[in-house]
């Protein structure tokens, strides 16, 4: 049994759909910005999953281990925000451009 | 189940879906992100997930806010500017989409469907992923097959029209 409790299943069934919209943002924008948006929700879906998977099945250890992933991704999806931005300016000043199309040939 | 759980999620993921589909207006999609930002930290709340609601909250609306930053330095408010994704890329991405969607959905039908559906405060169980595997491998083992060729089909259809996009190009 993977749940005790509904709060837990559907904060999990709404990580795995929020997952799916930050999917098809990766899928249907061509904005680098917009792409970044998607990630950002795929990013947040993770942390959701985490705190529906451990912190509320009322496993005191379980809840730790899972306070810590939702830290961990917390700081990821920063990270990981800030890089692809100083990307997208780079790539900007370089190409003019933010069509993510056009970055198809690693050529910088 | 609260209601207001249910409520807050279907809002944060309604804006959430807002925020994608209106991303060729950055101020629009940013303003439909934050709701969504709210709308978790309600739901989170509500679930009694403690300070962690707090920190996926503020960590969220802070990359929020940078993306807003950078992005009005970027691009144009209004719009982006960028030319329309012509036909075949447009209907590869979607089927790509759909794919992975359907493939998400599926694993959550067959985890519930071998489970227990929770409603009003019953337990909802998923089963674990060996019960899955045997249920996929067994009875269900000629669907399975079934599902596997066709999501192969799509994703050899989504390739080809992305082969003559190129092509094109």
């Amino acid at each position: 049994m993977i749940f005790e409790n509904s709060m837990a299943g559907l904060l999990v069934i709404g990580a795995v759909a929020l997952f799916w919209i930050g999917m098809l943002g990766l899928l249907w924008r061509r904005s680098l910005v917009g792409m970044l948006v998607g990630l950002l929700f795929a990013w947040i879906s993770v942390a959701i999953a985490a705190i529906g998977f451990a912190v509320l099945q009322g496993d005191p250890e379980k809840a730790a281990a899972g306070g810590a992933l939702v830290l961990c991704v917390s700081s990821l999806f920063c990270l990981q925000t800030t890089t692809g931005l100083a990307i997208v300016v780079a790539r900007i000043r370089r190409r003019g451009t933010l069509d993510a199309d056009d970055a198809d040939q690693l050529e910088g | 189940m609260s209601v207001a759980l249910c409520v807050g999620l279907v809002v944060a993921l309604g804006s959430a879906f807002g925020a994608i589909v209106l991303g060729r207006n950055l101020t629009r999609s940013l303003l439909a992100g934050y709701v969504f930002i709210a709308a978790l930290g309600f739901t989170l709340f509500v679930a009694d997930a403690g300070f962690l609601s707090l920190v996926v909250v503020i960590l969220g609306a802070l990359m929020l806010m940078i993306i807003q930053v950078f992005g009005w330095m970027l691009v144009d408010v209004d719009q982006d500017h960028l030319p329309a994704t012509d036909r075949p890329t447009w209907i590869a991405r979607s089927l790509a989409f759909l794919l992975f969607g359907g493939g998400l959905i599926l694993l959550m039908l067959i985890a519930l469907l071998t489970g227990e559906l929770a409603i009003d405060g019953r337990p909802l169980e998923l089963a674990p992923p060996s019960e899955i595997g045997a249920l996929l491998f067994g009875p269900l083992r000629d669907a399975t097959i079934l599902i596997g060729l066709t999501i192969a089909a799509g994703l050899l259809g989504v390739l080809r029209l992305l082969q003559d996009d190129a092509q094109k190009d």
